[in-house]
């Protein structure tokens, strides 16, 4: 049904993903459109837009991501890629337009509003891509090979084995005592 | 016409009207399938659409014989409200037809790929390891058009309860023709990722491994054994 419409995704550059730390500079223009949506309010509303743009970082390591802004109150939000469980692409028209997309990601967590959004990113579709190899309960072929089995699991393989061979001794001499 | 009229709105809008990407690494997956609205869906929502037209229409008509029994002349503004609201609701059929083109459910044999809106273009992955619950619903109108809405949700909270198709910690499929078999389908895949989506999510490959090798070397002490047994009770006899 309609399969032959799909298209896959490329594989992702995972450097280009590491090395993302800041926001595209068009999410500046974004927030000044927001704020002008608003009229009278424009100076208030972009003031905090304005210094979270400044301030936004992002960090992507190994094992999670972290993201961080604020000026007089800091936030600082960071999650491990494996309790990932839902990721949203949202891409309203303004950010069509700017060529933006925003990431959020939801953990198990007890509310309903993401717990780390990516927002003003160019790179949205590799970010999904990249957090998507990595989430809970998605194990993609190749990833699974090397994993090792852990001490204790090898000595009872080693237990196993010295058995083995006592028993494959005992039997081979007396063979050949019955032989002779 | 209302073909043209996309074909016009769709590069103004930014809208890509290809069909979403499947995640990466799902080439060959034997429960690849995509799940489409129904025309149904299209019909239904083309039908709400024109009683919202005709209840304004109503409401012009009304206004317009109230107005003219007052002596200022409001009545004269009618012609332009009525204009907007015809521009609105033109715009609303269209994107309506839109919105039935961007919609896509895509199951894969791991995760749920959900894409639908057009003024804020909504696209929500979900593995099936961090599912919770299946759920089918069906309002009268939807009842009507022999159509569902499928819901499923992941851990976490919020304002679920409340609101049946509020965003976050779940997927929304609506307009599904067939919700028992895609509810199945989902059902399946579900049980063959049959961890919780709480414990380590290692914890499954390291003891396949382990399973594999002591099978393995019990096998070989069982052939010992028997090869053992073999000449015990021949040198007996």
């Amino acid at each position: 049904m309609n399969q032959r419409q799909l298209t896959h995704a490329e594989p992702v550059d995972e450097q280009e993903i590491f090395s993302l730390t800041r926001p595209d500079k068009n999410l500046l223009q974004l927030y000044v459109l927001y704020a002008l949506v608003t009229m009278v309010a424009f100076p208030f509303v972009m003031l905090p837009l304005y210094f979270r743009y400044r301030t936004m970082r992002y960090r992507f390591d190994t094992e999670g991501i972290s993201v961080s802004y604020g000026i007089l109150w800091r936030k600082e939000s960071y999650t491990t890629y494996s309790r990932i469980q839902d990721i949203h692409v949202t891409r309203n028209i303004l950010e069509r337009w700017l060529g933006l997309g925003t990431v959020d990601i939801q953990t198990a967590s007890g509310s309903s509003t993401a717990e780390v959004c990516i927002v003003g990113v160019r790179q949205f579709d590799n970010i999904r891509d990249f957090l998507y190899a990595r989430m809970r309960g998605v194990k993609l072929k190749g990833n699974e090979t090397n994993v090792k089995s852990n001490s204790s699991d090898n000595e009872v393989i080693e237990t196993l084995r010295k058995i083995k061979e006592d028993l494959n001794a005992v039997r081979q001499s007396l063979e050949t005592k019955r032989n002779d | 016409m209302i073909e043209k009229l996309k074909e016009f709105l769709a590069p103004l809008l930014k809208i890509d009207l290809t069909a979403p990407h499947i995640p990466a690494g799902h080439e060959n997956d034997t429960y690849l399938r995509a799940v489409r609205a129904s025309p149904r869906f299209l019909s239904m929502r083309y039908t709400l659409l024109s009683l919202y037209g005709c209840m304004w229409l109503l409401l012009i008509l009304i206004g317009t014989i109230v107005t003219v029994f007052i002596p200022f002349s409001l009545w004269l503004l009618t012609p332009l409200i009525a204009l907007i609201i015809g521009m609105k609701v033109l715009l609303m059929y269209i994107t309506t037809r839109i919105d039935y083109d961007m919609r896509w459910y895509i199951i894969t044999d791991t995760t749920l790929r959900v894409r639908y809106g057009v003024w804020a273009v909504q696209e929500i992955t979900v593995s099936f390891t961090n599912v919770q619950n299946v759920r089918i619903v069906q309002g009268p109108v939807e009842r009507l058009f022999d159509i569902s809405t499928l819901i499923i949700d992941t851990a976490g909270g919020g304002n679920a309860d409340r609101d049946p198709y509020a965003k976050g910690h779940r997927a929304i499929l609506r307009g599904i023709e067939n919700p028992k078999e895609v509810r199945d389908m989902i059902l399946t895949v579900l049980k063959m990722n049959r961890e919780t989506g709480l414990g380590d999510p290692d914890e499954k490959q390291i003891s396949q491994v382990f399973d594999s090798e002591i099978k393995n070397e019990l096998k070989l002490i069982a052939n010992e054994t028997g090869m053992l047994k073999q000449i015990f009770t021949s040198s007996v006899a």
